[in-house]
C-alpha cells in the first residue's frame, strides 16, 4: 500500500515537473530569436556569398577586416540568416561605393558560431588573434555575447552586437562592447511618451511572459512609471503557450485601467485579443514584442487597433527604409525581422566611425564610437549612453485594416 | 468574481476532461498508458483542416476527421502495439512516446511548424447571466463532452462489446477462454480512442491554433486530471479535468497566473497523498 502511494506521489511530481518545465521552453529566447522559420530556407540561397564579395577587395588606400560571428547551422540559424543577410547588403553597397571614405574597402570574414558559448569563444579567438580583425560583429544570444566578449576585450578589439538583448550585457564595465540591438528601455520610453502624450493615460495595467523577456520589460515600465507619473494598477503573467486569458482579462475589466501593456509574442497576443472580443474587454491594448507578420495572418479582425512600439517598420514611408525593404526583399526573396535592418545599421555605424576617426586601428575605432551622436539609421537615431548601450528613437504603429500603419 | 473565475475554468477544465477520458478509457481498456494520445489529437486537427481547405464545408470535414484518426488508431493498433505484446507494461510505454515522436515530427515534415487558423465553431457572442459573463463555445464544449462521455460509460457497461473490453483488460487469458476475441476488442478500443482524440482536436482547433504543439502542455494537464480522477474510470477522467481547470483559474486569479500550473500539480499531490486511488477511482492490487 505504502509503495502504492509513494509511486503515484511519483509519477505525479514527474508530470508537474514536465508541465512546469513545458512553459519554459523558449524561456531564454528573445523577440530577436523568434524569427520565422520559412525565412532560413530563403534566405540560405545566398549563403555562400558572403566571402566572395567581401574578399575581392583591391585595397587602395587599405582595408578594413570586419570580423562577423554568426549562428549558421544549429537551431538559431534562421535568426543568424536574416543578420548576415542585413549586414552583407550594407558591406556590399559600402565596397561598391568604393570603401569607407573612399580609402578603405571592406573585408569580411563571417564564422560560424552555432549558437554555442564555447564554439563563439573559439570563433571570436580567431577572428581577433589570426584574421587580425579590425572590428568585430557578434549576432548569437546573449550568452554567446556574453562569452566571447572576454576575448575581444583581451584583444582591445570593437565589439558590435546588433542582436543580443539581455541588459546584463552592458553591466560588465567592458568598454569594447558596443550594444547596437534595441533594447526595451527604448521602447518603454516610446510606449510612455504615446500613451501619456497622446492618449493622455495614467492607468495601466501589465500582461506579461513569465520569463526574463516579460519580467525585464515589466520591471523597466515600472522604473519607468514614476517619471511619466503612470500607475500600474495590476500586472498578471502567463507562460509562454497559454491559450485562456478569461482569468487576466476578466480581472482587467472590472479594473478598467486606460491602456493593457502587453510584454509578448504573437502566439499568444492573437488569442489575447480573441478573448478580449469574447469577453468585451474594450481597453487599448499596447507593448511590443509581437511585432510579426503573423500578427495580423493569426489575428484578424481582432488585432484591428492593436498598437506596439518598434524601431523598424516598413510602414515607415522613410526613403532609406522604403529602399532597404525593396531591395531586400528583391535579393533574398523572404521575410525578416528587425535584425536585418539593425545589422545593416550597425556597419554603417562603424563606416561613421571609421571616416571619423580616419584610422582602422581598434583603439581609434572604439573611441569614434563611444563620440557617436544622433546616428541617423533605418532603426532609428542612435546615440551609446556611458555602458554604451545604444538609445533609439521607437516609432509606434497600429494594426489598421490588417495593415501597419504609424501612429500619428 | 469568485462565480466569474470559476466559469472561466470550465472552459479549460472541458479540454482537460476530454482528453483525460481519452487516456482513461485506453488505460480502462488495455491496460497502458498512450503518451500518443496529445498527438493523434494535434493529427486530427490537422486531418480536419487540411479536408476543410480543400475545400470542403466545416461539418463535412469535422464529420470525415474522426474516422481518418481512427483508422490511424486502428493501423497503430495493428501494426505498432500489437506486435510488442500486450503483457509488457514499459515496453508499451516506450512504444508510445516513440510513437508521439514519430507523429510530432511527420506534423512538421507536412505541414510545417507555423500556427494555423481554425473557423469558431460556436457565436462568438458572450452570454450574459447576471453580471457573469460565459462563452458560448465554454458551453457547447462541456456539452459534448459530458454527451461523448455519457455514451462512453453507457458502451463499456450495457453492449456486450463494451463488457468484452473490460474484461479483456482486465483477464486476458480468462477473457481469452471465455471466447472473446481479445486482440480484436483491443484493435475496436485504439480505433475509438483515436476517434474520441479527433473529437477534442476538432473542439481545441479554434482556441488553441492548429499547430504541432498545440496538444503538448495540455496533453500533461489530460494526464493529471485522469490522475485526479481515478486512473480508469471515465466519469473520473471527466470530472477530474473540469477540476483542475476550476482550481487553476481560481488559483490564478487568487494567487498568481504565473503559478497556475504548480498550484494544479500541488493540488494534485494532495490529493494523492489522501486518497491515492484519485478521487474516482477504485482499489486495485496491482501485481507486479
Amino acid at each position: 500500500m505504502k509503495k502504492k502511494r509513494l509511486s503515484a506521489l511519483m509519477l505525479a511530481a514527474g508530470l508537474a515537473l514536465t508541465a512546469c518545465s513545458g512553459g519554459n521552453d523558449s524561456a531564454p529566447t528573445t523577440a530577436a530569436d523568434k524569427a520565422p522559420a520559412d525565412t532560413a530556407a530563403a534566405g540560405s540561397e545566398k549563403s555562400g556569398q558572403g566571402e566572395a564579395a567581401g574578399g575581392e577587395a583591391a585595397p587602395a588606400g587599405g582595408e578594413l577586416v570586419l570580423g562577423f560571428a554568426v549562428p549558421l547551422t544549429g537551431t538559431s540559424a534562421a535568426g543568424g540568416e536574416i543578420v548576415r543577410n542585413g549586414l552583407q547588403m550594407a558591406v556590399d553597397e559600402i565596397n561598391e561605393a568604393g570603401g569607407i571614405d573612399g580609402k578603405w574597402t571592406i573585408r569580411l570574414i563571417t564564422e560560424d558560431n552555432q549558437n554555442d558559448p564555447s564554439t563563439s569563444v573559439n570563433v571570436m579567438e580567431k577572428l581577433c588573434n589570426q584574421d587580425n580583425a579590425n572590428v568585430v560583429i557578434s549576432s548569437t544570444a546573449s550568452s554567446c555575447c556574453l562569452a566571447d566578449m572576454e576575448v575581444t576585450k583581451a584583444a582591445k578589439c570593437p565589439e558590435l552586437a546588433p542582436a543580443s538583448t539581455a541588459a546584463s550585457l552592458t553591466e560588465q564595465g567592458n568598454e569594447y562592447f558596443f550594444r547596437t540591438a534595441v533594447t526595451d528601455s527604448s521602447n518603454v520610453v516610446c510606449l510612455y511618451d504615446y500613451f501619456t502624450g497622446t492618449m493622455k493615460g495614467s492607468k495601466i495595467a501589465v500582461l506579461y511572459e513569465s520569463n526574463d523577456f516579460g519580467n525585464g520589460g515589466y520591471q523597466l515600465l515600472q522604473d519607468y512609471a514614476g517619471q511619466y507619473n503612470v500607475e500600474i494598477i495590476d500586472a498578471q503573467a502567463y507562460n509562454v503557450g497559454d491559450v485562456d486569458f478569461s482569468v487576466q482579462l476578466t480581472q482587467f475589466k472590472e479594473e478598467a485601467p486606460d491602456a493593457i501593456f502587453v510584454w509578448g509574442h504573437y502566439e499568444e497576443v492573437t488569442i489575447m485579443c480573441k478573448q478580449m472580443a469574447q469577453y468585451e474587454v474594450e481597453i487599448p491594448v499596447m507593448g511590443t514584442g509581437y511585432n510579426s507578420p503573423y500578427l495580423t495572418e493569426m489575428g484578424g479582425e481582432f488585432v484591428e487597433g492593436i498598437m506596439l512600439s518598434t524601431c523598424y517598420t516598413t510602414a515607415d514611408p522613410d526613403e532609406k527604409v522604403q529602399a532597404f525593404d525593396a531591395k531586400y526583399t528583391e535579393l533574398y526573396k523572404a521575410a525578416y525581422d528587425q535584425n536585418a535592418p539593425q545589422a545593416y545599421d550597425t556597419v554603417y555605424m562603424i563606416a561613421d566611425a571609421v571616416t571619423r576617426a580616419q584610422s582602422v586601428d581598434r583603439e581609434a575605432i572604439q573611441k569614434a564610437l563611444t563620440e557617436v551622436k544622433d546616428f541617423d539609421g533605418l532603426t532609428g537615431v542612435m546615440n551609446f549612453d556611458e555602458k554604451n548601450n545604444v538609445s533609439k528613437t521607437c516609432k509606434m504603429i497600429k494594426i489598421e485594416n490588417g495593415q501597419q500603419v504609424l501612429c500619428d | 468574481m469568485f462565480i466569474q473565475q470559476l466559469l472561466n475554468g470550465l472552459t479549460m477544465g472541458s479540454i482537460y476532461a476530454l482528453l483525460a477520458v481519452g487516456v482513461s478509457m485506453i488505460y480502462k481498456a488495455m491496460g497502458m498508458m498512450n503518451f500518443a494520445h496529445g498527438d493523434t489529437i494535434m493529427l486530427s486537427a490537422f486531418f480536419c483542416l487540411t479536408i476543410y481547405s480543400a475545400g470542403l464545408p466545416l461539418w463535412a470535414a469535422i464529420l470525415i476527421a474522426p474516422f481518418i484518426s481512427a483508422a490511424l488508431g486502428l493501423c497503430l493498433e495493428r501494426f505498432v502495439y500489437r506486435k510488442l505484446e500486450y503483457g509488457s507494461f514499459s515496453n508499451l510505454l516506450i512504444a508510445t512516446v516513440g510513437v508521439s515522436f514519430i507523429m510530432k515530427n511527420s506534423a512538421v515534415g507536412i505541414w510545417g511548424a507555423q500556427k494555423h487558423n481554425f473557423p469558431p465553431l460556436f457565436s462568438m457572442k458572450p452570454i450574459h447571466i447576471g453580471s457573469f459573463t460565459i462563452l458560448p463555445q465554454c458551453i457547447g464544449m462541456l456539452a459534448i463532452a459530458a454527451f461523448f462521455v455519457g455514451v462512453l460509460q453507457l458502451f463499456f457497461y450495457k453492449t456486450k462489446i463494451g463488457k468484452c473490453m473490460r474484461a479483456a483488460a482486465s483477464n486476458a487469458e480468462g477473457a481469452t477462454m471465455m471466447g472473446i476475441n481479445v486482440s480484436f476488442t483491443r484493435f475496436l478500443t485504439f480505433g475509438i480512442s483515436a476517434a474520441f482524440a479527433a473529437v477534442a482536436g476538432i473542439l481545441m482547433s479554434p482556441i488553441f491554433y492548429v499547430s504541432t504543439t498545440m496538444a503538448t502542455n495540455v496533453a500533461t494537464k489530460g494526464f493529471a486530471a485522469a490522475i485526479l480522477g481515478g486512473f480508469g474510470s471515465i466519469t473520473g477522467g471527466f470530472v477530474g479535468g473540469l477540476i483542475l481547470g476550476i482550481i487553476e483559474a481560481i488559483g490564478g486569479a487568487y494567487i498568481a497566473t504565473a503559478y497556475k500550473d504548480v498550484i494544479s500539480f500541488v493540488v494534485l499531490i494532495l490529493v494523492l497523498y489522501f486518497c491515492p486511488n484519485g478521487l474516482f477511482g477504485k482499489k486495485t492490487e496491482q501485481k507486479m
